[in-house]
């Protein structure tokens, strides 16, 4: 796996302020590479720095081979931005804007191609200033694709944007990993990162404090699933003698069954072995939230 | 070049689709002119004071004429420029201009391209307004009045990229710009002719930059010749903006 990211020890403040500490992290060739945190985390500061948009105190970068604080100028044309405070004037039109920002790349994707794919077909001769917040939102997309980039950052990519735009968009950046380019992806939704990416750092107070596929940050937390259903009249059999049950606990005919494994799969086993069938068994397991909560109260804490 | 170009005629079509700066670059100067040629299109050329001509010896709705032709490029340069710069820089809009690699060089060109046509349409207009009112001249030496223009038109989008660079916001852009228009067009004998003013004003009046922009304009267009003392005092000045405005010059 070639290695698109470099960024070691990156430090920044603004005046008193520390926005990044201490980052490191590598990000690897056609992955979407998520960064999350709290807000003032020092997410934005981190990749407006890979993009060469800041210059970073101290610490050593390294973006496709370039530098971005002395190769600033050649780093840009290799990468799409799409950065989460900017604006276009009120009066550009849609069409204009794509095909300005055209203009100066060396082989930009088609203005046409680009309105299609992001869903403004229907606004094309539009004022940016009339857009709604999601079709803003889907105009800075589609303008960090214009110079059909290898790595493309985008911060806050669905900032604005409605459930099914959302799912949308996520299904256009997994083609766009698909064909082989890389994604770096800050968001502070943990749906989205947990959906999207294929690893996910968490940056808290300017440090990363976890770096490692959504799943593997869920595992690593040692949380238990919990096995909910109802339970109408019927006797509830002993479950907690079930392999991995750690907790059972029922109230009115809510039962609540906690523990790790294939747990799910055993305590409904065993109720159907007793003839119960309930309709409304479901398991609900921790979620990257969870590991995300846990992750930065701990640093808070420390 | 490509990028360049697509960018001046975005930039050109943008400004007129603002209706604030196309009334300060375009209906401004023409009100005035229209009002001081009625005013003073009867005086005498030769008419003194101090033992200077008023009018430059000039007919004072000729003297006019030349006049509103350098307000307009003031205009462009002291109020339409930084303002735009300014709030380009509030709302984003560099941001992302220099996330897309636009070059300095791209967006000032830019600018100044849509400065030249706005100001000789605007110039063009008045002239041929004037004329047909009040009979006015066209310039002696139209080819001395085109390249004074020019020189012009480069000084005063240079120092609208100074103060673009060095004005924070629009409206202190805004503020300062407009104060620096008004008092510059009273004090540059765009308003009043610098000979009737209290001789003292009168000498500190002649290091502003209109003040030379007016001169470089008449000389030609009034048939004194080409004026190559002002041409290049206009190029001085014209470095000496550029230089700082793009090393001080801020995207975010």
């Amino acid at each position: 796996m070639r290695t698109v990211i470099t960024a070691e020890h990156l430090h920044k403040e603004y005046g008193s302020t520390v926005a990044v500490a201490d980052v490191s992290l590598e990000v690897y060739e056609d992955e979407i590479f998520g960064i999350i945190g709290p807000n003032g985390a020092g997410k934005t500061t981190t990749v407006e720095c890979l993009q060469g948009l800041r210059t970073p105190d101290s610490g050593r970068m390294r973006v496709l081979g370039f530098d971005p604080v002395t190769q600033s100028g050649e780093l840009r044309k290799q990468i799409g931005s799409q950065l989460q405070q900017s604006a276009l004037p009120d009066r550009i039109r849609v069409r204009e804007a794509l095909d300005l920002f055209a203009a100066f790349t060396t082989h930009p994707i088609d203005s046409a191609t680009l309105i299609e794919q992001w869903g403004l077909a229907g606004r094309r001769n539009a004022a940016f200033g009339d857009l709604s917040g999601g079709q803003k939102q889907r105009l800075f997309i589609a303008l960090a694709f214009v110079n059909d980039p290898q790595l493309v950052f985008l911060d806050e990519l669905t900032q604005g944007l409605d459930p099914q735009a959302r799912r949308a968009t996520w299904g256009l950046i997994r083609e766009i990993r698909d064909r082989g380019k890389t994604v770096v992806l800050v968001t502070h939704l943990m749906e989205e990162a947990e959906a999207l990416c294929d690893r996910v750092a968490i940056i808290d107070r300017g440090r990363v404090v976890a770096l490692d596929t959504p799943q593997g940050l869920i595992a690593g937390l040692d949380v238990p699933v919990t096995v909910h259903f109802s339970l109408a009249e019927q006797e509830l059999p002993d479950l907690s003698a079930v392999a991995g049950v750690q907790r059972v606990g029922r109230s009115g005919n809510r039962v609540e069954v906690q523990g790790t494994g294939p747990v799910l799969a055993l305590v409904a086993a065993e109720l159907v072995a007793h003839g119960i069938a309930p309709a409304d068994l479901r398991v609900e397991r921790p979620t990257l939230e969870d590991a995300f909560i846990a992750l930065t109260s701990r640093s808070k804490r420390e | 070049m490509r990028g360049f170009l697509a960018l001046a005629w975005v930039e050109l079509k943008l400004f007129l689709r603002d209706a604030f700066a196309t009334v300060f670059a375009l209906a401004f100067p023409l009100i005035t002119l229209l009002l001081l040629a009625a005013v003073f299109g009867e005086s005498d050329p030769q008419e003194q004071v101090d033992g200077q001509f008023i009018f430059r010896g000039a007919h004072g709705d000729d003297y006019y004429v030349a006049a509103s032709v350098a307000l307009a490029i003031a205009a462009v340069g002291l109020l339409a420029l930084p303002v735009h710069l300014a709030s380009y820089r509030g709302e984003g809009v560099l941001r992302r201009f220099r996330a897309s690699s636009v070059p300095t060089w791209a967006l000032f060109g830019a600018q100044f391209v849509v400065g030249l046509s706005v100001a000789a349409f605007s110039s063009l207009l008045m002239t041929t307004i004037a004329w047909v009112i009040y009979g006015t001249s066209w310039p002696a030496a139209p080819l001395g009045v085109a390249v004074a223009f020019l020189l012009a038109m480069l000084c005063f989008t240079s120092l609208g990229f100074l103060l673009g660079a060095l004005l924070p916001t629009a409206r202190a852009a805004q503020g300062i710009g407009l104060l620096l228009f008004f008092t510059t067009y009273m004090l540059a004998g765009t308003g009043p002719p610098r000979a009737v003013l209290p001789s003292g004003v009168r000498d500190i009046s002649g290091i502003q930059p209109l003040a030379r922009v007016l001169i470089a304009i008449q000389d030609p267009w009034f048939g004194f010749g080409w004026n190559w003392q002002e041409l290049g005092l206009l190029a001085c000045i014209t470095i000496a903006a550029l230089a700082p405005a793009a090393l001080l010059f801020r995207w975010d």
